[in-house]
Parts: C-alpha cells; sequence; structure tokens
C-alpha cells in the first residue's frame, strides 16, 4: 500500500477556510470478491437490504420491511425479528433499543415510531411517537433516546415513549445526517452547514461550519470529520467555528458514508470501504471488494462497525437487490 | 393564514421552510411591507389591539405573540409546547386555540391573556380543519365522531354551538 503525501490543501466548498496537508490516498487494489466471499453464517439472499447496525452482542439488518437481529456468535439460529409489517418506513438501532417508523397504507404523511428492546420484543412494541408529516433522514438513536427530524425542528423522544410533545433538540433544524458525542448532537443542514446543539436542547443550536455540500459525517476524539465530494474534512470540535478545517485526505472516488471508532476512520467509496488510521490517516486500506451495496438513502448505513469487524451490505450482484447479503470482514 | 385589523392586513411569506416571516401591510397599499418577526413556522394568525398572535404548527408547537409593530428580538410564547396548534381566536381577553390533545384529535381549548394558563379542552373531537367563529354570545365548532383520516364520501360532520365560557363575567 503507498500513499503520496499530496498538497497543501486549497480548500473549497463554501468553507470558511482551511488549513493543512492533503493526502491523495493511492491505494492499494481492492480485494477481490473471492477474497471475501459471503460469510456463510451470516444472512443470505435477502430481499432488498435497506441498512446494517452492529452493536457488543448483535447484528442488526433491515430488509424489504423486516427488521431483524441475530447473535453475532450464532446467527444462524438466534435471528429474531422485530416487525414484518409491510410499511417499515425506516429504522436505527442504538442504546440497547430497535426503533422503526411504520407507516399506514391509507395515511403516507403519518408515522409511528416504535421501539423493541436490542434483544426481543416480549411484548406489543412501545409507542414512541406519531408523526404528523414525513421525514427527510433518519432516524437516530443515541443513549436512551431516538431522535428525529420533522418539517421543521430536530426532535427526540426517550425510549420508552413521548409524553404529549416531543423534546426539542434544535428549532429550525433540518438535517441531513447526525452524529453525537456525549454531549452533543452535531448535523449538516438541508440549509447549509453543519450546527450543532446540546442533546437536550438547552441551548439553541449554533452554526459551526458554513457548508454547501451534503454529506455524512463523524464524531469521535474530540474531533469533528465531514466530506465534500471526495475530501474528508475536520476540525477541532472547541474551535470548529473559529480555526480554519484541516483537508484530511482526498480520496479517488465520492464518498457516501463516513464512519470513526477508537482508532481508525473508515468511508465507503466507489463500492468499497476503506479505512486509514488516526488521528493522522497516514496510510489507508481497502477492506472489501467493490461490491458494498448503497444503504436507502435516509439511514445511509451501508456498513457497521465493532471491536474487531466491519459488517457490509453484500452486493453480489450490485444491480439485483435481491441477491445481497451481510459479509463481515475483520478490521 | 391571513389577519386583518381596521389599518393592516397580516400575513406569512411563503418559499423556504426556515425562511419565512410574519409581515404587515396596510390595506390602502400606502405602506412598504414591513416584517413582524422573522423565522415563524407555519400556522394561524390572529390580532387584538396591541398584539400579532400565531401558532407554530408543529409537532412540539407554541402560540406566540409579537407587538402589532414587530418583534425587536425573539417574539413571546404565550403558550406551549402544544401538539400542533392549528388555528384561535381572539375575543377580549380570552384566546381559543385548537390543538391536537390526542395525536390526529382536534380540541379547542381556551385561556385568559395576557397569562395564557393552559386549561383542559373545551370541546374535543374537532373536524380536521377546524374551523371556529364566534358572535357576542357563542362560539361555532365542527366535530364529527367519525375519523377524518378515514374520511369517504359519507363522512358527516356536525355544526355546533357553545356558550363562551367567560360569558357573562366582568
Amino acid at each position: 500500500m503507498t500513499l503520496h503525501l499530496g498538497l497543501i490543501a486549497l480548500c473549497f466548498y463554501g468553507l470558511t477556510g482551511c488549513a493543512g496537508r492533503a493526502l491523495d490516498l493511492d491505494q492499494q487494489t481492492p480485494p477481490s470478491s473471492t477474497e471475501v466471499a459471503a460469510d456463510p453464517s451470516l444472512p443470505a439472499s435477502l430481499d432488498g437490504v435497506l441498512a446494517v447496525w452492529v452493536d457488543d452482542q448483535r447484528l442488526y439488518w433491515l430488509a424489504a420491511g423486516t427488521l431483524q437481529s441475530c447473535r453475532k456468535a450464532d446467527c444462524k439460529h438466534t435471528t429474531l425479528t422485530y416487525t414484518t409489517q409491510r410499511y417499515v418506513g425506516n429504522a436505527v438501532v442504538g442504546g440497547g433499543h430497535v426503533y422503526w417508523w411504520w407507516i399506514p397504507a391509507a395515511r403516507p404523511y403519518e408515522q409511528t415510531a416504535l421501539a423493541c428492546p436490542a434483544d426481543g420484543c416480549s411484548t406489543t412494541p412501545v409507542t414512541i411517537v406519531h408523526e404528523n408529516g414525513s421525514t427527510d433522514s433518519g432516524p437516530f438513536a443515541h443513549q436512551d433516546y431516538f431522535y428525529w427530524a420533522s418539517t421543521y425542528d430536530l426532535y427526540r423522544c426517550p425510549a420508552s415513549g413521548c409524553a404529549a410533545t416531543p423534546d426539542v433538540v434544535a428549532s429550525g433544524a433540518s438535517p441531513y445526517s447526525l452524529v453525537f458525542d456525549e454531549t452533543h448532537a452535531y448535523w449538516l443542514d438541508y440549509s447549509g452547514g453543519i450546527s450543532s446543539a446540546p442533546l437536550d436542547g438547552s441551548e439553541p443550536p449554533k452554526l459551526l461550519i458554513p457548508l454547501t455540500e451534503q454529506g455524512p459525517l463523524a464524531v469521535g476524539g474530540g474531533y469533528l470529520y465531514w466530506t465534500a465530494g471526495k475530501q474528508v474534512f475536520r476540525c477541532t470540535i472547541a474551535s470548529c467555528d473559529n480555526t480554519p478545517a484541516t483537508l484530511l485526505f482526498t480520496a479517488d472516488s465520492e464518498i457516501s458514508d463516513l464512519q470513526i471508532d477508537g482508532t481508525a476512520l473508515y468511508w465507503l467509496a466507489a463500492n468499497s470501504i476503506h479505512s486509514c488510521p488516526l488521528p493522522g490517516c497516514e496510510q489507508s486500506q481497502v477492506l472489501t471488494p467493490p461490491q458494498v451495496g448503497y444503504a436507502n438513502s435516509l439511514t445511509k448505513q451501508s456498513f457497521a462497525i465493532d471491536a474487531s469487524d466491519i459488517y457490509w451490505i453484500h452486493a453480489v450482484d450490485i444491480h439485483d437487490t435481491r441477491t445481497w447479503s451481510l459479509s463481515r470482514t475483520s478490521k | 393564514m391571513a389577519a386583518v385589523d381596521e389599518i393592516y392586513a397580516y400575513g406569512v411569506t411563503d418559499g423556504d421552510r426556515h425562511l419565512r416571516e410574519l409581515f404587515r401591510t396596510r390595506k390602502d397599499g400606502s405602506s412598504a411591507i414591513e416584517t413582524i418577526a422573522k423565522d415563524v413556522k407555519w400556522g394561524a394568525v390572529t390580532t387584538d389591539s396591541t398584539s400579532i398572535y400565531w401558532t407554530e404548527d408543529v409537532l412540539a408547537g407554541s402560540i406566540n405573540r409579537c407587538p402589532l409593530a414587530g418583534c425587536s428580538g425573539a417574539s413571546e410564547v404565550v403558550t406551549g409546547p402544544l401538539r400542533s396548534p392549528s388555528n384561535l381566536l381572539i375575543d377580549g381577553s380570552d384566546l381559543y386555540y385548537v390543538y391536537e390533545a390526542k395525536p390526529y384529535e382536534n380540541s379547542l381549548a381556551f385561556c385568559s391573556l395576557p397569562a395564557c394558563m393552559p386549561s383542559l379542552p373545551l370541546f374535543e373531537k374537532l373536524v380536521t380543519p377546524s374551523p371556529l367563529a364566534m358572535d357576542d354570545q357563542y362560539l361555532y365548532l365542527a366535530t364529527s365522531e367519525q375519523d377524518f383520516r378515514d374520511s369517504t364520501s359519507d363522512f358527516s360532520a356536525q355544526i355546533r354551538r357553545l356558550p363562551k365560557p367567560n360569558r357573562g363575567q366582568p
């Protein structure tokens, strides 16, 4: 694997300014599909996989209106189903809960958010909230809360369900993508720019980075990461609004998903998952063949990472969603 | 979505959802359009002799007000949060408003201005949208036992009137 240290960055994309070096990643040849064969212990022949999530114990997936999970250690014998309702709008997993929007067929502008514990719905799912309109992104989950973008606002409800009205995290917000750290929510807004607000909405939202592009976000280690086409930028959260952003690297193709763990950054570009070590991202590697299926445009969750592995939507035939399965690759 | 008084007409601009503005203009056309409040969410508008009131018709909504000449800063929240407040009327110091006391079920409530302490609904199961009217003694509203979301050609509603709660009081 080789890397060419590149140019001093000239930054565009509506940034007020940016600095630092740019790394043009000249990556190794992607693994062939035979090198990363479908894992026979994971679900296969799923009809239209829309998203995948993982936590310490379980692997979760949404496929054609069915939301399921299994224990990672023995997936075939531990699969459970949260819902098979035909009109599952979207879903998310987080904080030990599974959430999904249910959209009645005759009332496409109504959505009800339902939830179950991650280890299964022992009773009827908990009703989290009835939403009067449609949503443009998400939903999202963090700690014990369910988050979503309503027509004008970013709301949240506890996993036990909302009172008469939801908590307002940010008024006048319309997130395209949303990430969290321990204290704040960060989102790239459809109206432009990355903003943040305390998780409980106790302060008005603050614009951190003016931007004109929309793409994935990630947060970790005190940094906020975002993409603009093929480029990945970051800033120190404490000073994002008053210091130039750093262009971390430029990938070969447009980046459509970006995730982070304690040691590395992962991204999806040209149907392959790539990674580089943090903090400097000096070396990158291609982790999968170019067979990663794109999740739906709301969840943007084509892959998920845990402590040791990456789980991803494996598109055996990228044009035939009926043949998709789930695969696992070591980080 | 509009209101008038003796001199002005009031309304909310259309366009991008983050750029709605509450404005007024003289009815005789002799003034420019004046902005009263910015970042207003979709709702109904009414006025009294000193203020303009509107509903922030969203899931965690509210009823807000500004002086008739406009707010110098943020608008004042008269009452909230309310689920999807969609209509309002002012009668002296009484404010009547429609909101979803339960999901997808509109109710009529009222409060006394200027404090507007929340109250229990006066009437439930209003049709959607929920027209309101009043005269000196009564409020008029439309109700239905049917779920408006399942409305078919035989959907039926009733026009009701109810005495104003504070009628006869000073």
